[in-house]
């Protein structure tokens, strides 16, 4: 095992938080999810957040990602104040640096894979063949390009969730973020989907920040954060990561 | 740009049928109404509108064709002395009682006199040459065919209007009026059923202008000659106008009308809302994953706002399938409708503004496409 901070010696962090907070109203109760929580994520690397339900890590990338704002405490991503960006500047950061993979795949039952993954290329003012082009790359990339024409009725859940990471990755974004995105898998179809995360990471340096409890996703990461009640009680990288891909 | 409005509505098109039909029937519902309305109260100045005449004279304040008194015969001489006036004829308006037995109820009528020679101006566009003919008659009259089940005449249609016998010689359709059963007859029957034969006064005296003479010029020029005694002169556009406002506007019926219009409107409005709501409800996570890569809110409306606009025209090739079809059978029942360029535009914005109304109602399902909502 390697030192998170010895792996990333001299390397700028692409998501940094500082001091996060959120809680969140239930009734009459308030439960704090987030505490003063700071962390530095690095460009190029699968990094993994772990925990048992409700530690809030999903809050965490929610937060990280600006599809939530934080109670107190900074997000930085790409060098840009997330959190002080208005709805419309956050929709536009998202729209040319993010990528997001849940777990649910959230296609739309009407297109085909090659139109699921053009339907947010179209809002990037990219050219009708440019766009068409990185569909189909990004759909081969995930190998998927030969069920392009398919609609998500005759896909599997494996094929759908490569169908969700082709768009994602369509726009070429710099931060990519996946929430439980092996939960609703099979064991060869979730290995096949921690594979294309890594890849990406490794070949494309993108940020790939990912929450899982999935303990297959551990072995695969690069770097691992386990939370506990809010808080990162470890950081740490599995040995092995350095030597794959 | 993916049509992802139109792809979604043709794939899943059974979702969507409910809001169509909503928009197709409330099409429908306004056009057959506003048929109805043209149609019925149209009919207050079929008299007018099926007849060639330029100009109306008649007693100042007449509100509606039906409610004209008796003018001097100089008032002819008045309009014949203009220069650009080419005819003139009298129309005398009597209210009857029409009873097909001695012992029978009585069934209201508005008797029209009228000129019976072949160049006559009212209801030339009603009445063949022939038929003008066959009114010389004593006691001869024509009808509506559509009135026929409710006058029931006797034998050889003979039956009696103010206790004198009349029979019908023939038989017409677009004669039906409002308030009562018109009846035509010729000038002199008409003063016979009146009972003063020798009289010389009339309702109205209608004038034919010469070609190309500017009707509002002749009218404002032929107006208000009080050496003539109290008369007003109308344009036949005007006095038909004049006519279906009164019946429309000023007897309550219209408002009634108008009123069914709306509601008409709001019903479809919220049920076509509350299905495009479904829609939009049920593809919320779908558009909360466009959201969470960047795809804005106002994109999504408009995504929203397209499947509305689809669901609008094709509720509108059904409402007009419909209307024609409903209209084509009223028509061959006698039934009251008609319907012009203008109407059926304005019935056409207003289903196209309740399909767009719908959809902005229908953007609220969008409030629950939030994207934190996907994190588990």
């Amino acid at each position: 095992m390697l030192s998170p901070s010895l792996a990333a010696r001299g390397r700028v962090p692409s998501l940094r938080a500082q001091g996060l907070s959120k809680s969140f109203r239930f009734g009459q109760l308030r439960v704090r999810v987030l505490s003063a929580l700071s962390i530095d994520i690095y460009p190029g690397e699968l990094s993994l957040i772990t925990g048992p339900s409700g530690c809030g890590k999903s809050t965490l990338l929610s937060l990280m990602s600006g599809l939530q704002m934080p109670d107190t405490g900074t997000i930085t991503a790409l060098g840009e104040p997330v959190d002080r960006m208005s709805p419309r500047q956050l929709e536009q950061f998202r729209l040319h640096h993010t990528g997001f993979v849940f777990q649910g795949f959230n296609l739309f039952a009407a297109l085909t894979a090659r139109e699921q993954v053009l339907l947010p290329l179209s809002y990037l003012g990219l050219s009708r063949r440019v766009a068409a082009a990185r569909a189909d790359a990004a759909l081969d990339e995930v190998g998927l390009l030969t069920r392009a024409d398919a609609r998500p009725a005759v896909l599997s859940g494996g094929e759908r969730q490569r169908v969700a990471i082709a768009r994602a990755l369509a726009k070429h974004p710099s931060l990519l973020f996946a929430d439980e995105p092996t939960s609703a898998l099979d064991a060869a179809n979730g290995q096949n989907i921690v594979s294309i995360l890594r890849h990406i990471a490794r070949t494309r340096g993108t940020t790939v920040l990912c929450v899982s409890h999935d303990p297959r996703l551990v072995q695969r990461a690069d770097r691992v954060l386990d939370m506990e009640d809010g808080c990162i009680h470890n950081d740490w990288r599995p040995t092995h990561s350095c030597t794959e891909d | 740009m993916i049509g992802v409005a139109y792809k979604t509505l043709a794939y899943d098109w059974r979702r969507f049928v409910p809001a169509i039909m909503a928009v197709g029937f409330a099409g429908l519902l306004l056009a057959v109404q506003a048929a109805l309305v043209l149609g019925i109260f149209g009919s207050a100045a079929v008299y007018v509108k099926t007849s060639s005449a330029d100009l109306w004279a008649g007693h100042p304040g007449t509100q509606s064709v039906n409610f004209g008194s008796a003018i001097g015969p100089d008032i002819a001489t008045r309009l014949r002395i203009d220069p650009d006036v080419k005819q003139v004829e009298p129309y005398l308006w009597v209210d009857g009682e029409w009873r097909s037995s001695p012992h029978g109820g009585g069934v209201a009528v508005y008797v029209s006199g009228i000129e019976t020679r072949p160049d006559g101006l009212l209801f030339d566009r009603l009445l063949t040459p022939a038929q003008r003919r066959l009114l010389d008659e004593p006691g001869a009259v024509i009808v509506d065919r559509a009135e026929i089940g409710q006058l029931d005449p006797g034998p050889n249609g003979s039956a009696s209007i103010n206790g004198q016998r009349v029979h019908i010689v023939a038989t017409v359709s677009g004669l039906r009026g409002l308030g009562g059963i018109n009846v035509v007859a010729s000038q002199y029957t008409a003063r016979w059923l009146r009972g003063d034969a020798d009289e010389q006064d009339s309702t109205y005296f209608l004038a034919r202008l010469r070609q190309g003479a500017d009707r509002q010029a002749v009218r404002d020029r032929v107006s208000n000659d009080s050496s003539f005694g109290p008369y007003a002169v109308w344009t036949a556009q005007d006095f038909a106008w004049q006519s279906q406002r009164y019946w429309l506007l000023d007897t309550g019926a219209g408002v009634a009308v108008m009123f069914m219009a709306a509601v008409v409107l709001i019903v479809g409005a919220v049920t076509t809302s509350q299905s495009l709501i479904g829609m939009v409800a049920g593809s919320a996570r779908e558009y909360a994953m466009l959201n969470a890569l960047g795809v804005s809110r106002r994109s999504l409306g408009r995504i929203v706002l397209a499947q509305s606009l689809w669901v609008g025209g094709l509720g509108l090739v059904i409402a007009t399938l419909g209307s024609l079809a409903l209209l084509r059978l009223a028509t061959v029942y006698d039934v009251p409708v008609a319907m012009t360029i203008p109407m059926a535009l304005t019935c056409m914005a207003l289903v196209a503004t309740v399909a767009l109304l719908s959809g902005i109602i229908a953007l609220r399902g969008l409030l629950r496409a939030d994207p934190a909502l996907l994190l588990r």
